[in-house]
């Protein structure tokens, strides 16, 4: 559909120029005065637009002048410079030749060349002439997801933005499998391609469970920004997952970063037999268990609303931890008659502890160690207990209690059951992750056979871990949006894709897997 | 009574009929102006295109000449 530039004002030039209500002695030479005088509109109206014909003529015009004459400056420069040159005079020292920077090209590209900003003023008249969208950005602050609610009713970026988070999602796929490399062949190097493929799963159901619940509007996050912000925080999140979030206990962090590398390594290995042992539930149960303790207090308005997949989920997860945590320890002494349960559990809960568990368990490489020496210090704490259940703690595990009971089971059978495979890891984790831990934790875990219990310790841990994650992810998130500052254009995007893609060329197979996940993700989306 | 009165009408509308006469060749006016107005801007800009193009591939070679030009000292 053409779309007309310009509009020359009156068109219907005879119209409407004879006055009924007026007697005229002759009628013949009103309508004639008035399509004459309508016709000077149409001149002036047409002068207006030639004025702004040759302006913006001229303006191109003036531009590429300057162009030149900047470029005819640098050629007569450059001539003067080739003169001097002289190849039999001149050494090349090794300095200079390290002294050299990459030639790096200033060359901008035409990007959002039919965006708003770029409408001739001609077209804006028209456009402003249109009737604006309903004010639906009102109802802005009734919405508990954060959402631009004009947005449902147009989005002119929506494409852009669909088309970005593809392309960043795919960059960041295959930087991932890149990063993935080097740490496998340490681990395993027989079993490397397996992990590969199967760690990669976990990552799109994480995405996928992400953008499902933000499309549906849920609720993941109370706080909204991090996850209402572009897709590449996504991205980030990802990354960062790995290390940061899992952890939620201080000490466990600082046990991290001081011990950073070796986490590293451990690392792959765990992940992906997590992974594989367990339902595909896991990381999106994580996943939402994780992002609301960082907001953590937003859980109380939240109540059951939001969550449509697992609002059990949320509440039990919190006290999970703290039973994880408490579960390493205490896992070890009881022999858990029902391990088999446990492993096979639909519980979304156990998984989650071990998924977590594993993460603290990073620092802790030693398996055979933590089992034994775990129970030799929990056993010491349970006194303390009481002491440290707190007035606070009580009011919020009100809230909490009910879900929690039956989780806990699952993962003290965990720890003990099967310490060779999958759960040998979970408790070497629970083990390396409980030391750490303040004794508080462990103590009222022991104790705490009833699940309300357990919960009101949690929020209190959550409080704790909250303040000191909320600096942390606040870095994370400014990283995210200097990156994504950096990648909302798509010469950026394009670029950077186009660097990763050649700076593995190896990955084809890789990508290949990424691009089944990737139409899985669409369909989704 | 009759022939004056339709004299004068018939002045009116010859009258008239140079008028509409005049207006239409004003209009056929306006067209012609906005016909040009139109080939000049799309010949304009479809000329300056062609030479924004050039000069981009002039500014880039240059960028790459300077580049294997420039020796030690620090690029921008």
């Amino acid at each position: 559909m053409p779309l007309p530039k310009r509009g020359i004002e009156p068109v219907h030039v005879s119209r409407g120029t004879f006055p009924d209500d007026f007697p005229l002695p002759s009628e013949l030479e009103a309508v004639t005065n008035g399509t004459l005088a309508n016709t000077v509109r149409q001149l002036s109206s047409l002068s207006r637009h030639a004025e702004d014909i040759f302006g913006e003529l001229a303006r191109d015009a003036q531009q590429l002048y300057d162009r030149s004459n900047s470029l005819q400056a640098r050629i007569d420069r450059l001539a003067i410079k080739v003169t001097q040159l002289d190849s039999t005079g001149e050494e090349v020292s090794l300095q200079d030749i390290h002294m050299r920077k990459a030639f790096k090209s200033a060359v901008v590209f035409d990007q959002q060349i039919f965006s708003r900003s770029t409408m001739p003023t001609a077209m804006l008249e028209t456009y402003q002439s249109c009737d604006r969208p309903p004010p639906l950005d009102k109802l802005n602050c009734y919405r508990d997801d954060g959402k631009d609610g004009l947005k449902f009713y147009t989005d002119p970026n929506y494409f852009f933005e669909l088309w970005r988070q593809e392309m960043l999602k795919d960059t960041e796929r295959m930087m991932h499998d890149k990063g993935k490399k080097p740490h496998r062949p340490r681990n395993e190097g027989g079993q490397g391609g397996r992990h590969k493929k199967r760690v990669r799963q976990p990552h799109n159901t994480r995405e996928r469970q992400r953008q499902i619940a933000v499309g549906h509007g849920e609720y993941i996050m109370p706080q909204a920004i991090p996850y209402n912000a572009p897709p590449q925080q996504y991205d980030d999140n990802l990354i960062m997952d790995r290390r940061p979030p899992r952890p939620n206990s201080i000490e466990l962090r600082r046990s991290y970063q001081q011990e950073l590398p070796d986490g590293m390594y451990e690392e792959n290995p765990y992940q992906p037999d997590i992974y594989n042992t367990q339902n595909m539930q896991n990381p999106e149960q994580y996943y939402q268990t994780s992002t609301p303790t960082r907001g953590g207090k937003i859980r109380p308005s939240q109540p059951p609303p939001a969550p449509p997949s697992n609002t059990s989920t949320p509440t039990a997860n919190t006290p999970t931890r703290g039973r994880s945590m408490s579960a390493g320890r205490d896992a070890l002494p009881p022999p858990p008659p029902p391990p088999e349960t446990a492993v096979s559990p639909p519980n979304g809960i156990a998984q989650h502890i071990i998924s977590r568990q594993q993460s603290n368990s990073r620092s802790n490489s030693p398996h055979s160690h933590q089992i034994t020496p775990e129970p030799s210090q929990d056993l010491p704490p349970p006194p303390p207990i009481p002491k440290q259940a707190s007035p606070p703690k009580q009011a919020t595990p009100v809230q909490a209690p009910p879900p929690p009971p039956p989780p806990p089971m699952p993962l003290i059978t965990n720890g003990p059951l099967s310490p060779p495979l999958m759960n040998g890891d979970l408790s070497k984790i629970m083990s390396s992750s409980p030391p750490k831990l303040t004794p508080i934790k462990d103590r009222p875990i022991s104790k705490q056979a009833p699940p309300p219990m357990i919960d009101p310790r949690n929020d209190l841990l959550k409080a704790i871990r909250d303040g000191i994650k909320l600096r942390k992810v606040e870095k994370i998130e400014q990283k995210e949006v200097e990156r994504g500052n950096g990648l909302h254009d798509v010469a950026s995007i394009l670029a950077r894709r186009v660097a990763v893609e050649f700076s593995d060329s190896d990955s084809a197979s890789e990508s290949e897997c990424d691009s089944e996940g990737w139409g899985e993700n669409e369909t989704s989306a | 009574m009759s022939a004056p009165h339709r004299e004068a009408i018939q002045k009116q509308i010859q009258q008239d009929w140079a008028n509409r006469e005049y207006i239409e060749v004003i209009t056929v006016s306006i067209k012609k102006i906005t016909d040009f107005l139109n080939s000049f801007d799309m010949s304009c800009r479809s000329k300056l295109a062609v030479l924004n193009e050039k000069l981009t591939t002039l500014e880039r070679k240059i960028d790459y000449l300077e580049a294997c030009v420039t020796k030690g000292e620090t690029l921008t």
